[in-house]
């Protein structure tokens, strides 16, 4: 279960609106390497993994990608908040617009919505930790072409803080799937070491 | 104070209590659930162990202390007034429940 907290896990306080920006942050909403998709990827694969301490690894990080879920949706929310329809179509969101007015969506920065062929649940342990760790790396790469992309101050620091924490859970899936390997007495290294 | 001073002050106004109270409460809760991940990989860490039980202390405290004076984090906690306070303070997507990070 879960306990909700009244509460972001890093501030959003954006002054400024900005629906050109939201444009492309909704990607980490719903796109294929947002925070949904982490949600959902790392809890589901949580019921068939091995180890203790890897079952802990998923469900605490799957639990903090649902609070940057939460954040992500505070950052669109408050980038279109205030705006008119001629706003939104000055930003090229009069698509979204037609379907969504300003609610939030869960779809990538080209409008795709949210699909669970974004993820993996593999049921082998060692191909669902590689998964995940390239799936940080993937949302790593996407917060720094969305922090080329944008210079508002109030909106970069939130997005550095999801940065950095994409950085810190590919640590921890690393040292998962080193424990992962040992437990299963297996390596599964098809390309060579140096 | 000079009109650029001012013009700043405006823009940039003092931090209120609860401003601050929930900063520090972020700060705590951020460490314990960092530490908690690596812990969770490195579970013999002696240090790692004092520190999550030390900024677990203080966490309570904080969150005690913001509970009382603006009202509950959880849905559970004690409810202190003659009605229902839990959706009254502001929800943490609006601008207004944030702090400024400087």
């Amino acid at each position: 279960m879960w306990i909700y907290e009244k509460k972001l896990q890093f501030p959003v306080k954006i002054s400024k609106s900005n629906p050109r920006a939201a444009k492309i942050i909704i990607t980490q909403y719903g796109g294929p390497d947002g925070e949904l998709a982490a949600a959902i990827r790392y809890l589901s694969q949580r019921f068939t993994m091995v180890t203790d301490k890897a079952k802990g690894i998923l469900n605490d990080i799957g639990t903090e990608e649902l609070a940057h879920l939460e954040m992500v949706g505070a950052m669109v929310t408050q980038l279109t908040q205030g705006a008119s329809a001629a706003d939104m179509r000055a930003a090229g969101l009069d698509p979204y617009y037609a379907d969504h007015g300003t609610a939030i969506y869960p779809q990538s920065a080209a409008g795709i919505p949210w699909t669970a062929a974004n993820i993996q649940s593999k049921g082998d342990p060692i191909t669902d930790l590689y998964e995940n760790m390239a799936a940080e790396q993937k949302a790593r790469s996407t917060y720094e072409y969305l922090l080329d992309l944008i210079d508002d101050p109030d909106v970069r620091e939130p997005i550095k803080f999801l940065r950095q924490r994409e950085v810190v859970h590919f640590q921890r899936f690393g040292e998962c799937l080193a424990e992962v390997e040992d437990y299963l007495g297996q390596r599964r290294h098809f390309y060579k070491k140096v | 104070m000079s009109k650029l001073q001012a013009k700043h002050c405006n823009q940039t106004p003092h931090p209120t209590d609860r401003d601050d109270l929930l900063k520090r409460l972020s700060i705590v809760d951020f460490m314990l659930l960092d530490l908690g991940l690596y812990l969770n990989s490195m579970p013999h860490c002696t240090h790692g162990l004092a520190l999550h039980n030390k900024v677990s202390v203080d966490a309570a405290a904080l969150r005690k202390q913001y509970e009382e004076k603006f009202g509950p984090l959880r849905m559970e906690c004690e409810n202190n007034g003659d009605d229902w306070q839990w959706t009254k303070s502001p929800w943490p997507w609006e601008a207004g429940a944030n702090f400024k990070m400087d």
